[in-house]
């Protein structure tokens, strides 16, 4: 439809209307009419424009400029493939602005859906909220019509002969209201649902409710079993009902279940694990929401100093909630697109200008014959625009087939990358940008072209006048200087990726194999969780391939670990000055992980299978927690105290470990200590195993091995550790990859620019170089000269690049990882690359030149 | 009139009683960029003429009225003169065919 209104612009405004209605009915009559189809509707308008309205004389251009292009093949072809690769990639940023940071929310009224987070006073960011405090935001606040919260939760389905984990969502009373659906099937929860007793409730979401049951609308009212209970299914959510709240876990939400609010949960304000949304009053505006908020959060500060001291609730749309985190990637490949595209006008404004030079005998003639300057300049317009349209659709095939494939290579983290298309309002932008790129890139030459000096049909300018080489040179340094940006900050990001992927983890990344098993609801007591872990490592053991097994409790890089902190305090030392030491990771390994990581020891030993429940408590800390805490101090030998499940522990450190990494490679090192499994069994294991084979490949026999011991047992997450550890490099991968790509086009379009110049101008210059030669200059000298000339253009749009790159690199700064933005070696690498680059361009055509004959130079003229 | 091969297939469909422009798409095989155009053609020479459909038949099929196009007399005429044509030429054809068939 789209497209038949886009050519009903074509179409005489006397008979637009039935023009239309035809069209549409015949696309109606249809379930889904092709894109051919309907793109017929551009050749029918033409059709019809060209017998009911005289603009003969536009129809005589396009046939002229047709004409004109095919004569030059090689010159169309070459602006076309220099305007459509660049205009792909703009199409393609466009999308991605369009379709994701401006996407519709599937809720009426989208625009006053808000999510609220907890956060420290002056501090930035967004944290998960306790439910305490939830409580009485909903209690006391005005400006909501509704705030609801939800709990992230899992839920094991028994239902079938492999048990699953599914991903599921505790909600509070208003959850769906605030965002405004309506139930695919059957209804949402009830009030009363939302008491002890009545809560074994459950909707699902729409992709399970077709995957696991059919979409079999008699689900409604059967019952389900969920962890080992039987939960009925009171309804179905709309299809496109998927907020994203936990954006870090991969995977869908499978289902919700109301949440009731326990007792001491109304008064638990410590740490937060509730994730809230509302919906504003009509009428409140944001910032009167925020400022009641501000009260409420003070007032709740003056009633609980404790733990409330400096706590804000900060609103936040849920629009930017969803993609405040892409917004600077997107502002950077856009930027990237818009210097790429620029300098692609550029070089088309250099082709057309060169192909001017040439055709400045044919324009006089035009003008001696009577064609108005106006005329002229249309027409060569007119010429620039068909290669922009030609380009223009074949930019829009590109940029439908390098969003396809972005679903598959493009960060996951990224919201509805998998659903970018070509959509009417791309095709709106392309034809848009066709114009702009007519103008930006047309302009400049057909107003040159159609002035003065072209009044004499037999004066012909052989050696081109001064001012247009002077333009021409201009552009190349302009061109030299935007691909410079472009080239450094891709040197910038690459070492920064460098850096990256040469962090010392402190573990061994290949082949390990992880399973996440939460082993805590189907074995209670030290005894049977130390019998389960016990057995499971023995079947793992067992598999073909598997050298090594471990359990952890905090898996490094794993998204949804069980991970505690809890106070340490140093018995024998006092506190290192200004260490805090009252949120440490306390996590819980059996001796076989360090094996399996391939944690490297650097004093006393590991832990060891003598640790057990009756020998002497004891633990290994990281390294970062003896740098931190035991400053100056053998760590080895010294006493501490901790909780564990809440009872105080004085365990004796036996080793410390080298630095690990937890969640980024980016991150530092956290201080750790370790606890025996045999010393304080946990039901939150994670199984590692190191691998001779493809880790990957014994996953299925490990899961048959559990499950040979409880078929009721469910994985909450498998993978490899290099999955784990490749997951938090996508995006940084991808900003790579897409900005070399553009780094890579835009160094080849100024190259080409200075080398199509430098070729032009060499052949203008053949008679001074005939001359030269003819007085003894050797070849040499002759390439020295012209060589110097290039590089002097080329050096100057260097210096213009390198005072934007110097003052502009700060951008970047998010973007990289210890390097600075001014970095020499990148910066001035990137210089010296765009430097050689244009020596070679210039050297080819110098060379040509130079070794022309002086005799068939003088003879041109 | 010019008749060209997709003109005369157009002229056959719509001699076979297809009315609306994307089925005379689909009989005739042609994309929808060459048939408009025929035509607007064949109905600026009076070979066809064009009406819209009834708003109540529409409605009863919850679609829009669409455009119905069908041979006038005299596009009639030469419509029939163009499928003789063509089958002249088939039968041309076969009988240029043959020898070379039985050669085989």
């Amino acid at each position: 439809m789209t497209i038949v209104r886009l050519a009903a612009w074509l179409v005489p405004a006397r008979l637009r209307h039935e023009w239309l209605l035809e069209w549409e009915a015949e696309l109606a009559s249809r379930r889904s009419p092709s894109l051919r189809s309907a793109l017929g509707s551009f050749a029918d308008a033409f059709w019809i424009r060209q017998r009911e309205v005289a603009d003969l004389q536009a129809i005589d251009d396009l046939r002229h400029g047709w004409r004109q292009l095919r004569q030059q093949a090689g010159f169309a072809v070459t602006a076309i493939a220099i305007l459509s690769l660049s205009m792909a990639a703009s199409v393609v940023a466009f999308s991605v602005v369009s379709q994701i940071l401006e996407r519709p929310l599937p809720y009426p009224d989208a625009d006053r859906v808000v999510t609220v987070w907890q956060r420290e006073v002056g501090a930035p960011g967004r944290a998960e909220v306790a439910p305490g405090n939830f409580v009485d935001w909903r209690a006391r606040a005005q400006s909501f019509s509704q705030l609801a919260a939800g709990d992230p939760w899992s839920y094991d389905y028994t239902g079938t002969d492999r048990p699953e984990v599914w991903r599921a969502v505790n909600v509070s009373e208003g959850f769906f209201d605030a965002y405004g659906v309506a139930p695919m099937q059957g209804r949402f929860f009830r009030l009363d649902e939302h008491k002890k007793g009545n809560h074994q409730v459950v909707v699902l979401s729409a992709r399970l409710w077709r995957s696991h049951f059919n979409a079999d609308p008699a689900i409604v009212g059967r019952a389900i079993p969920l962890d080992a209970v039987s939960y009925v299914v009171v309804g179905v959510a709309p299809d496109d009902f998927q907020p994203r709240m936990l954006e870090d876990l991969p995977g869908d939400v499978k289902l919700w279940a109301p949440r009731f609010i326990a007792g001491y949960e109304a008064q638990s304000r410590g740490r937060g694990y509730w994730q809230v949304v509302g919906r504003l009053q009509d009428g409140v505006t944001f910032e009167a929401a925020q400022a009641e908020m501000d009260a409420i959060s003070a007032q709740m500060e003056t009633e609980n100093p404790r733990t409330n001291k400096g706590v804000r609730a900060a609103i936040i749309s849920i629009r930017e909630h969803l993609v405040s985190d892409v917004r600077p990637a997107v502002a950077l490949f856009t930027a990237a697109v818009f210097a790429v595209l620029l300098i692609a006008c550029v070089n088309v404004t250099n082709l057309l200008l060169a192909r001017g030079a040439a055709r400045q005998h044919e324009l006089a003639v035009r003008t001696a014959l009577g064609a108005s300057r106006r005329r002229v300049v249309g027409q060569l317009l007119v010429e620039t625009l068909l290669l922009a349209a030609v380009a223009s659709a074949i930019a829009l095939v590109l940029a439908q087939a390098s969003m396809r494939s972005l679903a598959g290579w493009g960060p996951r983290e990224v919201l509805w990358i998998d659903s970018l298309r070509v959509d009417g309002s791309a095709l709106v932008f392309a034809v848009i940008l066709a114009a702009i790129v007519t103008v930006v890139a047309g302009l400049v030459p057909a107003l040159r072209l159609s002035g003065a000096g072209l009044q004499q049909p037999g004066h012909r300018t052989m050696t081109g006048d001064a001012g247009q080489r002077r333009l021409r040179l201009g552009l190349v340094a302009v061109e030299v200087a935007l691909a410079l940006i472009l080239v450094s900050g891709t040197g910038l990001l690459l070492k920064s990726f460098v850096n990256l992927l040469n962090v010392d983890t402190g573990f061994q990344q290949r082949g390990v194999a992880v399973l996440q098993i939460f082993a805590g609801d189907r074995n209670s007591g030290a005894a049977a969780l130390q019998l389960f872990h016990d057995r499971v490592a023995e079947k793992i053991g067992q598999i073909p391939g598997v050298q090594a097994v471990g359990m952890v409790r905090a898996m490094p890089f794993l998204e949804s670990n069980v991970d505690i902190r809890g106070a340490v305090r140093l018995l024998d030392q006092p506190p290192a000055e200004g260490a805090d030491m009252s949120a440490i990771s306390l996590n819980v390994v059996s001796p076989g992980y360090f094996q399996v990581m391939g944690v490297g020891l650097l004093r006393g030993r590991l832990i060891e299978s003598r640790d057990g429940p009756n020998a002497p408590k004891v633990v290994v800390v990281s390294e970062a927690f003896a740098d931190r805490h035991l400053r100056g101090v053998d760590p080895v030998g010294q006493r501490i105290e901790f909780r564990q499940f809440g009872r105080p522990t004085k365990a004796e450190i036996v080793g410390v470990v080298r630095a690990l990494r937890h969640v980024k490679l980016d991150e530092a090192p956290r201080a750790e200590v370790l606890l025996p499994f045999a010393q304080h069994p946990v039901g939150s294991l994670t199984m590692v195993a190191r691998t001779t084979v493809p880790p990957d490949t014994v996953i299925e026999p490990a899961k048959l091995g559990v499950w040979s011991i409880d078929p009721l047992q469910t994985f909450y997450r498998t993978a490899t550790l290099d999955q784990l550890v490749e997951r938090t490099l996508t995006t940084r991968r991808f900003a790579l990859i897409v900005l070399t790509g553009f780094a890579a086009l835009a160094l080849l379009l100024a190259a080409a620019g200075l080398y199509g110049v430098l070729s032009a101008i060499v052949s203008q210059y053949r008679r001074e170089i005939g001359v030269r030669m003819a007085l003894g200059a050797g070849w040499t000298d002759i390439l020295q000269l012209m060589v110097a000339r290039g590089l002097s253009v080329a050096a100057v749009g260097v210096a213009v690049g390198l005072v934007a790159v110097l003052g502009g690199a700060r951008v970047l700064q998010s973007f990289l990882f210890s390097v600075a933005p001014t970095d020499p070696i990148a910066i001035g690498g990137a210089a010296l690359l765009m430097l050689a680059i244009a020596g070679v361009a210039c050297y080819i055509p110098a060379r040509r030149a130079a070794s022309d004959d002086p005799v068939e130079a003088l003879r041109v003229e | 009139m010019r008749l060209t091969y997709p003109t005369a297939l157009v002229l056959q469909a719509l001699l076979d009683g297809h009315h609306h422009g994307f089925d005379i798409m689909d009989a005739t095989g042609l994309p929808s960029g060459t048939v408009y155009p025929i035509l607007r053609r064949l109905d600026a020479e009076g070979c066809v003429r064009s009406r819209w459909e009834k708003e109540g038949q529409a409605r009863k099929e919850q679609r829009p009225p669409r455009r119905y196009y069908e041979l006038t007399t005299g596009g009639k005429t030469i419509a029939l003169e163009a499928r003789e044509r063509t089958q002249a030429m088939a039968a041309a054809g076969k009988r240029l065919l043959r020898p070379a068939a039985s050669e085989s």
